[in-house]
């Protein structure tokens, strides 16, 4: 298999597999158990933001996200989970996932973009530094087999850099 | 079922609710397909996000099954079929022990450690159910035996209970005992001993978990004190609880009478055992118990608390000690007591592991189970019990050093605080809980104070209670930080003579007070009665030393001497026991106070102004008060924040640190406003600089900028805020390391801004050292009667003074007209004049000593600014060098996909410093400081610029000077040998004082002795560094950044990071080692 085999593309509403094929990998390979609401929340609102990996029609890879208005001041995109399969692992799919949504987000004017991730996952730190995302927070026992998280943004704009109370609403903007 | 096919419209309070779950079950439910969830615009998905999933594996805990074998563990609770022996006993409470701990240290839940146990389950259970007993058959399992304590009453028990005799006579039917004896070791061993140690280890989870929902910490994210539905806490037990762990004494100790043919020695071992774990348990409700108790900071004496409960059924407990409603001590015996038992288990370790790996009785192994999560419980996903590993590596060593030992160590340096309390101590406290020393307090013990989840939430509620005292005391918190601003900014101020004098009747203080009479009345009951009270009260001594008792304090004044007894000799810490008595043994209150009030009259200004100045407490309008009081209830939620921030974990503190930044930046803008409103509209002119009286003034003081102490102490509170908040970020491991090269270069601005704000406050200090200086010049001439009449005539011109004045000289037999002329009046001046001098050498002293403080301050500062330097110009140097692991590194992807997407030209990436993604970063980096009026936030531009600034080594074309750069490795030494010599002189004066007799906080030689090791770390690393650099050759002087990566990599040189450099301050700098792979 070569990368040009992997086939990305968003969540297809009209097929209900994909979205089964997502909770799949995700309880195959996360260590946090999450329930079908947490899916339907991301995959209902925003399908353009879950993207799928797929080889020879099997789906190896996804990444689920949000785009969302966060206190009413800046657009903040949020990465959710990306997961590959574990055949398919250490071949640029979780990056290529990550560009794409990046690639979308900012399209759609996130001012920021969050995560958070475990603090000893350091393949997934990696991944997100080396695009330039930057440990902001420590978040003490985040998960809940314990471990700390690093909640990491990406800065897009200007607002990234300014306190949410000293954003002006979006009203006031001329 | 589409979305928003119902919104429903409700009016809750008028609604009649209709039970449709059966028809929505068994219409609507079939038509929803699997794995689809109902929408509707009346919730949001979010909410869902929440649920636990109805059969899915990993959530519901109901849909598990467990092995066989679960159901007759689940049913055995305290079984008669099979009772226990002191092996089994032991093997289950330690375990027990062991498991306590993990749930406080990893974070797990109650059902997969404590109530994993059948026994506690059941115990619980039954607890919850009724809280009696109600059965025979429980009776048998929980029957309290209180009144089975003679032969006579055992024999009648053996009796009633001889239905169930069979079963316990099955047990070792041939070791040659009795049938009585062997049904009452069985039947005292299962049912009383163990069910005694239960009840005690049940009690102390019960008491954390209440001390837990006290909401000091976070649910879920510092600890889960969630009990399992149909589980309810123990509540307030203690006394009962005691009364059982002692009758569980008393039934162990005759279990072993009853075993005597046994091997005495082994189970004497064993009996200790228990009767230290019982010893444990007991000593444990004294912790909460410390919660209630109020402690006296102002009055100290040698009092400690007496335990004052149960006693009599409680052991090795002084029950002499008479109660003191306000100790000023923390009886740390349980501590003690404790700390000595678990240090006996970890001396019989050994035995304990030869007892577990021994045991053949399989209860005491299946006794633990995750049944309980099926049984009670379905909020939370299954949960698997820990592994054998980690409940060892819950030894008993770890338990009491970071449990008891760091804990035992925090209370006696609060108990030095407490017995040496003054506004210097504690703010020396402060520093070590909260600022300097946020992770110091290993002492002896090598862990770190807060860092569990029992310290954090105990501390807290210990020393800031409900109604915002320290301690329970009548100190408040914002007194605290009144008496800090006092002391930095505040002594001999006309500020603070206002701040105290007056305030609106309504604060909670001032009704308590016994006096009426507002003018009298302190902003807090600092001062009931003068202004002069709170300031004296910042050096006073404990009524202890007057009777020679205290450790630490110098020496009690001789008296002999009266001449001798004058200021020279008297320490500055006798001002809270000096008064004016001695101008009249019966002078009344007022009239003490008018003296006090003359004696406090700027004699400068008043000369030079021409109009009353001086505000104090008898001319402050109710408006003014009113002004007042907003500002202190400003004061005081910020700095209740503040201080409560010690409860939170390391990462939550950073957080708050954060959000106190925007706190104190308000607080600073309304205290600004506020000093500059007292200087301009009452008049209370304080500058930062002293005018002899004959000057010019009034030409003078246009041009002095105002003193403003209320904002210059709040915005040095800031800046401690800003620096400790920046700098804590690095022991997270929030910081990528070439990261930490900016992250030092701010620290190093906010080291430079809090020396200059401190050089200020020192100015300001040294202005009232030369007014003082020149009021007892000034007093010293008035020797002669003539003089002084005149100045008093001066003086006069004050309607404020006149009264004063008037008031003494009634009280002495003269009248406001009678002048020096007057032989009696000229007696008064006289002896006035003398009491002056002495009370104004007195606050000169007590001047010399803020200086000092104010010294030590920047010193501090100064030594930590220069490990900021230092860190930040090592880090350049390592990045030039190419040592990939400091290297700033390229993110060229992003910043291509953010300039595709922007639709200006202007604002792609590279057109200046501050429009790249680097600036992005810098500013995301150092967003908490953006919305900060002063100091000004700084940009990526300034750091580039500062940088290149001191990289001489480095040519405008990116060429390295080889030469330069060898020798730029001298100057990053001196600042670090800089850092050592200020905190090595620091650690001297400390060892000097400590010579002389002065009582130091140890914790401070700890911080000190910290950052001392560190930067000598530092030191050593860097001139290692500096010899391998040395050893290189490289073929020209000048090089680019490209041949010097190469040349380093050729000699297989590499970056190395070391982060455990020490505690506290070290934290934040760690090693970065350029080592040979």
């Amino acid at each position: 298999m070569n990368m040009s085999d992997i086939i990305y593309h968003p969540l297809d509403a009209n097929n209900p597999q994909d979205a089964l094929d997502v909770k799949r990998l995700v309880d195959l390979d996360i260590s946090e158990p999450y329930s079908i609401y947490v899916y339907r929340f991301f995959l209902s609102q925003w399908p353009n933001l879950c993207i799928l990996a797929k080889c020879e029609g099997k789906t190896v890879g996804a990444i689920i996200a949000k785009l969302e208005r966060h206190r009413n001041v800046r657009m903040r995109g949020y990465i959710g989970m990306v997961v590959v399969n574990r055949s398919y692992r250490k071949q640029g799919i979780a990056k290529k996932l990550v560009n794409l949504v990046i690639e979308e987000m900012v399209k759609e004017k996130a001012d920021e973009i969050i995560l958070e991730t475990e603090v000893i996952n350091e393949a997934a730190i990696g991944l997100y530094e080396n695009i330039g995302f930057l440990r902001v927070k420590r978040l003490h026992r985040y998960y809940l087999n314990q471990h700390d998280a690093y909640r990491l943004v990406l800065p897009i704009t200007d607002k990234s850099s300014i306190r949410s109370a000293f954003l002006p609403p979006p009203d006031s903007i001329i | 079922m589409a979305e928003n096919a119902f919104v429903p419209q409700i009016d809750i309070l008028n609604t009649q609710f209709t039970d449709v779950t059966s028809l929505f079950l068994s219409l609507s439910a079939s038509s929803i397909p699997p794995n689809q969830v109902v929408q509707s615009s009346s919730f949001a998905l979010f909410e869902g996000t929440h649920a636990l999933e109805i059969a899915n594996k990993h959530l519901d805990t109901s849909a598990l099954t467990f092995p066989a074998t679960e159901s007759t563990v689940a049913d055995f609770n305290f079984n008669n079929d099979s009772p226990l022996q002191f092996d089994d006993i032991i093997i289950i409470v330690d375990k027990l022990f062991r498991l306590t701990f993990l749930w406080l240290e990893n974070n797990q839940m109650l059902s997969t450690t404590v109530l994993s146990c059948v026994y506690v389950e059941k115990l619980l259970l039954n607890y919850t159910k009724g809280k009696k007993i109600t059965t025979k058959q429980d009776s048998l399992k929980f029957a309290t035996l209180w009144d089975y304590q003679t032969e006579e009453e055992l024999d009648q028990l053996y009796s009633q209970l001889k239905s169930y005799q069979k079963e316990y006579l099955q047990l070792s039917q041939t070791d040659g005992q009795s049938p009585r004896a062997r049904f009452l070791k069985n039947y005292i061993l299962t049912h009383t001993t163990f069910r005694s140690l239960l009840i005690g280890l049940v009690n102390i989870m019960s008491q954390l978990i209440q001390l837990f929902r006290s909401g000091v910490v976070y649910e879920e994210e510092d600890v889960i004190s969630q009990l399992p539905q149909g589980l309810e806490v123990w509540n307030k037990m203690e006394d009962s609880v005691c009364q059982e762990l002692v009758m569980g004494d008393i039934w162990a100790k005759k279990v072993e009478c009853v075993t005597e043919a046994d091997a005495a020695t082994t189970n004497g071992l064993k009996l200790e055992l228990l009767l230290s774990y019982s010893n444990i348990f007991k000593k444990m409700n004294e912790l909460t118990r410390l919660l209630t108790r109020s402690f006296n900071l102002t009055n100290s004496n040698n009092d400690t608390i007496g335990i004052g409960y149960g006693s009599e059924f409680v052991d090795n407990v002084d029950a002499s000690t008479p109660t003191n409603p306000n100790p000023t001590q923390v009886n740390t015996e349980f501590l003690e007591s404790m700390v000595s038992s678990l240090s006996f288990f970890e001396s019989k370790q050994p035995e304990v592991t030869k007892i577990i790996q021994t045991n053949t009785n399989i209860y005491s192994a299946q006794c633990f189970s995750q049944g309980i999560q099926k049984r009670l419980s379905n909020t939370r996903p299954l949960n698997k019990l820990p592994a054998s590993e980690d409940i060892a590596g819950m030894s008993y060593a770890v338990i009491n050093v970071r449990y008891f030992k760091s804990l035992m160590n925090w209370l006696k340096e609060v108990n030095y605080l407490m017995a040496n309390f003054n506004v210097t101590n504690f703010r020396r406290f402060l520093e070590l809980v909260f600022w300097k020393s946020g992770s110091v307090g290993s002492f002896d013990c090598g862990t770190t104070w807060g860092e569990t989840v029992v310290w954090r939430s105990w501390v807290q509620l210990f020393m800031i209670r409900d109604n915002k005292s320290l301690f329970g005391s009548d100190v408040k918190l914002c007194e605290v930080m009144l008496g800090q601003m006092n002391w930095f900014a505040g002594i001999e101020s006309g500020w603070l003579n206002m701040a105290f004098g007056g305030c609106q009747p309504e604060h909670p203080r001032v009704n308590a007070s016994s006096s009426n009479n507002v003018q009298h009345q302190g902003v807090f009951g600092i001062i009931d009665t003068d202004p002069m009270e709170f300031i004296q009260r910042d050096l006073s001594i404990p009524k202890s030393y007057h009777g020679g008792d205290a450790v630490g304090l110098p020496p009690k004044p001789q008296k002999k001497n009266k001449k001798k007894s004058k200021s020279k000799t008297r320490s500055p810490a006798d001002v809270g026991s000096l008064s004016l008595s001695s101008f009249n043994g019966e002078a009344p209150a007022s009239i003490m106070r008018s003296l006090e009030m003359i004696i406090n009259y700027d004699l400068v200004f008043m000369e030079s102004a021409k109009t009353p100045y001086y505000c104090s407490s008898s001319n402050i309008k109710v408006s003014h008060r009113e002004k007042l009081t907003e500002l202190l209830g400003q004061v005081e939620s910020t700095v209740f924040e503040w201080m409560s921030n010690i409860s939170n974990n390391p990462s939550r503190q950073r957080q708050i640190l954060s959000r106190s930044i925007v706190n104190f930046d308000s607080l600073q803008v309304a205290a600004e406003r506020f000093d500059l409103w007292t200087h301009e509209e009452l008049g209370i002119k304080e500058y930062t600089q002293f005018v002899p009286r004959k000057q010019q003034l009034s030409a003078i003081l246009r041009d002095l900028p105002p003193a403003l102490p209320f904002a210059t102490y709040v915005y040095y509170l800031k800046l401690q805020t800003m620096l400790q908040y920046l700098l804590k970020g690095t022991p997270l491991q929030i910081y990528k390391p070439w990261e930490w090269s900016c992250v030092n270069w701010y620290g190093a601005y906010f080291a430079d801004n809090l020396i200059i704000v401190l050089n200020r406050m020192k100015q300001c200090n040294t202005a009232k050292m030369q007014k003082l200086r020149y009021k007892i010049r000034e007093v010293e001439k008035l020797e002669n009667p003539a003089k002084f009449a005149k100045l008093v005539e001066l003086m006069k011109q004050d309607l404020v003074f006149k009264y004063h004045l008037s008031e003494v000289n009634k009280f002495a037999g003269t009248t406001t007209t009678t002048t020096s002329s007057s032989s009696s009046s000229q007696s008064v001046y006289k002896t006035y004049n003398h009491q002056c001098l002495e009370i104004l050498q007195l606050k000169l002293a007590k001047l010399m000593k803020v200086e000092d403080s104010l010294l030590d301050e920047m010193n501090y500062y100064e030594s930590l600014k220069s490990m900021c330097r230092g860190t930040h110009q090592l880090l350049e140097v390592y990045s030039n060098l190419g040592v990939s692991v400091v290297c700033k590194p390229e993110f060229t992807w992003i910043e291509t996909v953010i300039a595709k997407a922007s639709s200006s030209s202007s604002s792609s990436v590279g057109f200046s410093d501050d429009d790249s993604f680097m600036a992005k970063l810098f500013g995301l980096r150092f967003k908490s400081f953006s919305s900060v009026g002063v100091p000004d936030p700084l940009t990526f531009s300034q750091f580039v610029i500062a940088t290149t600034k001191d990289q001489k080594y480095l040519s405008d074309n990116n060429m390295v000077n080889w030469g330069l750069l060898k020798s730029n490795f001298d100057s990053i030494l001196l600042e670090f040998s800089r850092t050592k010599k200020l905190v090595k002189d620091q650690l001297d004066k400390l060892e000097k004082e400590s010579s002389d007799g002065v009582s130091n906080s140890f914790g401070k030689y700890n911080q000190l002795t910290n950052l001392l090791k560190c930067s000598i770390q530092h030191s050593l690393t860097i001139f290692k560094t500096k010899q391998m650099i040395e050893t290189l050759e490289p073929e020209s002087p000048i090089m680019s950044k490209t041949d010097i990566a190469k040349l380093i990599k050729s000699q297989n040189y590499a970056g190395e990071i070391q982060y455990e450099v020490g505690e506290g301050e070290a934290s934040w700098f760690p090693l970065v080692k350029l080592v040979k792979k």
